[in-house]
Order: C-alpha cells, then structure tokens, then sequence
C-alpha cells in the first residue's frame, strides 16, 4: 500500500495560522489507512526523515491574501537546498533535502487556505474553520480516488461542502 | 586602542555579541563577551502560583524546554514536600536523555559539525548545515536521525515536541503507553550505533583540530557537575560536585537547597548574563565550568558500558581533568551515547509502566529548589511562595550562566593567538565565534541565520577611522 503524508504546520497561537494542525487533525480522525498524519508548528529538517518514505506528501498551510477561506492547491516543486534555512523549511526545500540525504522525495502538494488574522491567540475564524473542514475532505476523496492531480484537487476543494 | 566587534556570534542559541581591543601594535589586548538580551523571567512570573512555573519557565528556551520543566517541577515538589512515584522519577529521567540526544545532536550536527567538516577557514556562505548535507550526506542523515528519534520520545511521552505540559509538580500526568516503549525499543541499537559512529569519525577527525586544541579555552578552572552516589553521571537527580583545576574534589554531597552556601553570582558592566562562581573561592577566582567537558571532568564513571569505555580513552588522550574547550565537542558525543544507554537501561526496568505516577498535596513548604544537569550544564530553579502558593520570589540561574566566565577567558585566548590586528581575515574572527560554540551557549531560544555569516567586524583606528571592515549577512 502506498504511504501518504499529510504535514500540517502552522503557529496555533497566531490565529488563522492554526489552518494546518486544524486541517491535518480533521484528516487524522478519517483514519484513512495508509495515511500518516504530522502536526506540528514549523517544518523543520527531521521531517525528511519521514518524507522519503511516503509515495506521496500534501502539506497543509495558512497564507496571508485573498479571501478569507480560500483554498488553493499547487504541486510543490524541489526548489535549490542553499535556500533553506537553519531553523525552518518550505516544503519545496525540505523535499530538495530528502532528495539530499535520502536520494528521494515524494511527489507533493500544497493547500494552502487564506486567512483573516495572524494576531495573538488560539481563535480561528469561522472561514478558516470551513476551510479546513473542506480540505480534510478534499484529501480523503482523492486518496479515495488514488488520484492527485493539482487541478481536479482544485476543483475538488472548490464544491467541497 | 582599537576595538573589534563581532556581532553577531553566528551558529549559538540565542544573541551575543564579542568585543576584542587591540593596541597601538595590532595585538589583542582585551576581550569582551556582551550577551546583549534580558529576559525577566524571575520578575514576571512574581504573583503567579507556583505550579503554572513549569509551563511558564519551560518557555525560556525552545531547544531544551524539558530541563526548565524538570527544573521547575522538581522545585514544584519541594514546596509541595513530597516523594514523587519512583516510576514518575524513571520517566522524567527518559524525558531527559532524550533531549540530550535531541540537543546534543542539535549542536554537533547543525551547529559545529560546518567548522569541523568543511574546515574553520573554508568559505562562510557554504559553512553552514546545508554545506554538510551537500558534502557529508552520511553524516547530515545521522544527524538529523538521532535528532529526530529524542524529538520522537518526547513528542511520544509529553505528547508535545516543545513546551509539553506532561511534566508536573509531583510527577508526571501520565503514565507511558506500552507501545511507545516497544517503538523506542526497537529504534534504540541503531541509534546508538549511529552515536557510536560519530564518536568514531570525531576521533578521527580531531587530529587536524590540533592548534585549536592546545588554544580553545585551556587556561585551567574548576569544574563542576551533578553525580550519584557512586560518583557517577546523573543528569536528572543526585548532588553536586566540583572539583578543582588539578582535579581534586573540593567539595561534594552539595544538595539541591545548599547551592547558595558554594554558588554566587557576579553582575558583569559588560553584559546582562549573570556570572556565577564557586563562592568559598571568590570572585573571579572561583571561575568553574559546566556543562558536557564540566560533567565529564567532574565524574568518576559514566556508569553505563559504552559510554565508560569511551570516557577511559578521553581520559587517557587527554588527562583528567582535561582543559581545553574544544573538547566540549567530544565530551557532548560521549553524553549523547551515555544517554542512549541510559534509555535502554530505564525501559528495562519493569516499573516503567506503572501506572502510579503522581503525588498530590498542597502547599507545604514555603521554599523549594529544584536542580537538573540541562545539555549545557546545572540549572537551578529556586521558588520562595507564599501561604496560598504565589511565587513572591524566584531566582533561576542558567546552565550557560555558570560557563560566563570560562567563555570569556576562552574568548581572550583564542583572540591572542589566533587574531592578527593589522589585516583581519575571517577565518581569525570564525574560530572566537567557534570556541564559544564550542561551550554550546542558549543565550536565549531565538533564531539564527544560516548562509553567510551575519557577522560585521570592524576595525576601528584611535582616531576613530574604519581601518578595515568585513561585514557578510
């Protein structure tokens, strides 16, 4: 069976930037097997030590911009390791260090919702609430489906209700 | 008078700038380290009760948040005067030698290992870690493998990576999941194989650090250390003991609650780091170190098989005690072995899964003192409350605190030797910046860059004219 990661970061102090960890622990109570789960509040180096072993990663971020609730689905694309800092990774990074260290990584997505506010505190909006709803259910119809294509996880995220 | 500014110290926990004087000749003359941020801690948390203190003070610091909650809650037991489970005492002692191996595999790995893999001299913008893992790939992955594997047991028991509240005064909220120790288990030979590994690359590799070694911090000092009864390694329990520059044990058996009577702490004009010292010595003269060289000079014996056969090499390499500061490096990889073994050793014992795993009670004592070795060196919580439970007073004196003193001496030496005033070259200025990572300072828990360095250095004439300047970010 085919391992599947879904990481979802974000600051859950910082208001909407608790997108990530709302929508992956969404995802995780689906218990969807062959489906592995990571909250956590930055993505750091030691998550290539976990990634080189999916077939497939989706992360799961806050963005600022936009609507409030907008979600958004684009590949991830392994972007020049000297980027990356010491402390943090962007997807694109930490997938050049599994291929770095390990000699794979995954193909990967990223959602990404919009948000209303980063300040102080651990309330998230009602239009970042949804919108981590619909993404869990995104997921879970195209790990159903086998099929992770940007577009149709697009369109899905889009009539999710 | 001339005066060099490092600023800042690249690669470290936390902020810290260097200042180096030089005479009319060119040659150092002084040095000075500013560690340049407050926190307020002992002030803020006045009023609060005593038991928010662990989840409070465990923010101090992201990298070893365990030790300032097991600081803080063993201070927690004392007011409460109780005898915590002795399988909460188990599991808090695993919490903290998995954050040994977190951290430590933090500041070899990520933080030092660029200087010594890729050379003191080679070039700034590639001497980071992305330069190891574009280089050294085997390595980089040991790294990060260990590092996960301490973050993997604390995620698994305190539920939480970093700031988890599982720890609490009078033991632990929970007992562990029967599952957690088959999957640590099951991980634990090929970590302290990986472990074993980087010892056995560093001995190798220490050879061609020779002049850093007879000039990293050498001057003598004291040396000070928690250990068992048996004189052993203790990290989590137990009491302390210095010894002195020649390595005599001056003073042992020194509990938790009497650290005042041998521990006093200077204010430097220079910096808002305090800088404690062995009291019966004075000030300045009772200088002592901490942390993994202070530990291991302080020892009789590791008190685990692996971890003591390496220490007997150390020992017969390079004296007991031995002096310089580079060997901080060497000391931390014997302590993450130590500590590996040391997970294996409390996850055989069959009361780890006891359910009973903490005492309650309310405020019985009106001061309590708690006392751990954090991956840096002693750390010391000391609560006074009031009837009801409010801290009225609180005084934390950090591991890096005790090593102030010793990282300027070090600073001082290796500025002498190393520096030369009339044309700075950067190589000079990275090995001040490498000896006070060599000690593993946390400053503090903030961010630093990595890439070129974010350093500025400037040599400023008697008349105040720029001489010479590097500046790289």
């Amino acid at each position: 069976m085919q391992q599947i990661l879904v990481i979802g970061y974000g600051n859950p102090l910082r208001g909407d930037d608790g997108f990530g960890g709302l929508a992956a622990g969404y995802v995780e109570k689906l218990r969807i097997p062959g489906l592995e789960v990571i909250v956590c509040h930055q993505l750091n180096p030691e998550l290539a030590a976990v990634l080189y072993k999916s077939s497939y990663a989706i992360f799961l971020d806050a963005v600022a911009g936009d609507e409030p609730g907008t979600l958004n689905a684009t590949p991830v694309a392994r972007c020049d390791l000297s980027s990356a800092g010491m402390h943090h990774f962007e997807p694109g990074s930490l997938l050049a260090l599994s291929q770095a260290i390990y000699g794979y990584a995954p193909p990967a997505m990223l959602i990404t919702a919009a948000t209303r506010s980063f300040d102080n505190g651990a309330e998230i909006s009602k239009d970042v609430k949804q919108a981590a709803v619909k993404a869990a259910e995104a997921i879970a119809l195209a790990v159903d489906a086998g099929n992770f294509d940007s577009q149709i996880l697009s369109n899905v995220l889009l009539n999710c209700h | 008078m001339k005066r060099l500014t490092i600023d800042p110290v690249s690669r470290i926990e936390g902020h810290a700038k260097i200042s180096i004087h030089l005479n009319d000749e060119g040659h150092v003359a002084s040095t000075q380290l500013h560690v340049t941020q407050t926190r307020g801690f002992e002030k803020f948390t006045e009023g609060r009760p005593f038991y928010e203190m662990p989840g409070i003070t465990s923010r101090i610091c992201g990298i070893c948040p365990v030790s300032h909650l097991l600081a803080s809650a063993k201070a927690c037991d004392a007011i409460l005067a109780v005898r915590i489970p002795a399988t909460a005492v188990k599991l808090r002692e695993l919490l903290h030698c998995a954050q040994f191996v977190q951290s430590h595999a933090l500041s070899f790995f990520y933080l030092s290992s660029p200087d010594l893999l890729l050379g003191l001299d080679s070039d700034p913008a590639k001497r980071n870690v992305i330069g190891v893992i574009e280089k050294h790939p085997e390595l980089a992955r040991l790294g990060i493998e260990l590092r996960k594997f301490g973050l993997q047991i604390i995620e698994g028991l305190a539920q939480e990576r970093v700031h988890p509240s599982w720890v609490v005064p009078g033991g632990v909220n929970a007992p562990m999941p029967p599952q957690l120790r088959e999957r640590i288990l099951s991980e634990l030979p090929a970590m302290t194989a990986g472990a074993e590994r980087t010892i056995n690359f560093f001995k190798s590799a220490i050879t061609l650090f020779q002049e850093e070694i007879d000039n990293f911090g050498t001057a003598p000092t004291m040396y000070a250390g928690m250990v068992d009864r048996k004189g052993n390694l203790q990290l989590y329990d137990g009491t302390l003991r210095f010894r002195d520059a020649q390595g005599a044990i001056v003073k042992e058996e020194v509990a938790a609650d009497d650290y005042a009577a041998y521990i006093g702490e200077a204010s430097l004009r220079e910096s808002y780091l305090k800088a404690p010292y062995y009291k019966p010595a004075g000030y300045p003269q009772g200088i002592y170190r901490v942390g993994p060289l202070g530990r291991l000079n302080t020892i009789d014996g590791c008190g685990t098989p692996k971890a003591d056969v390496e220490l007997a090499e150390f020992r017969q390499r390079f004296g007991h005690p031995a002096h310089s500061s580079f060997l901080f490096h060497y000391a931390r990889l014997i302590e993450m072995l130590y500590a590996l073994e040391r997970i294996g050793q409390l996850l055989d014992d069959p009361q780890i899964l006891n359910t009973h795993v903490r005492a309650t009670a309310g405020v019985n004592s009106l001061d309590g003192v708690g006392m751990v070795e954090a991956p840096r060196g002693v750390l010391i919580h000391h609560y006074k409350v009031n009837e009801d439970g409010g801290i009225v007073w609180a005084n934390l004196i950090v591991a890096t605190g005790h090593n102030n003193l010793a990282i300027g001496k070090s600073i001082q030496q290796v500025s002498e030797h190393f520096i030369d005033g009339k044309k700075l070259q950067e190589g000079m200025l990275n090995r001040v910046s490498a000896v006070v990572r060599a000690y593993d300072p946390c400053f503090s828990c903030s961010t630093h860059a990595s890439g070129q360095l974010a350093m500025k250095i400037r040599l400023v004439g008697p008349d105040g004219a720029l001489l010479d300047e590097i500046c790289s970010r």
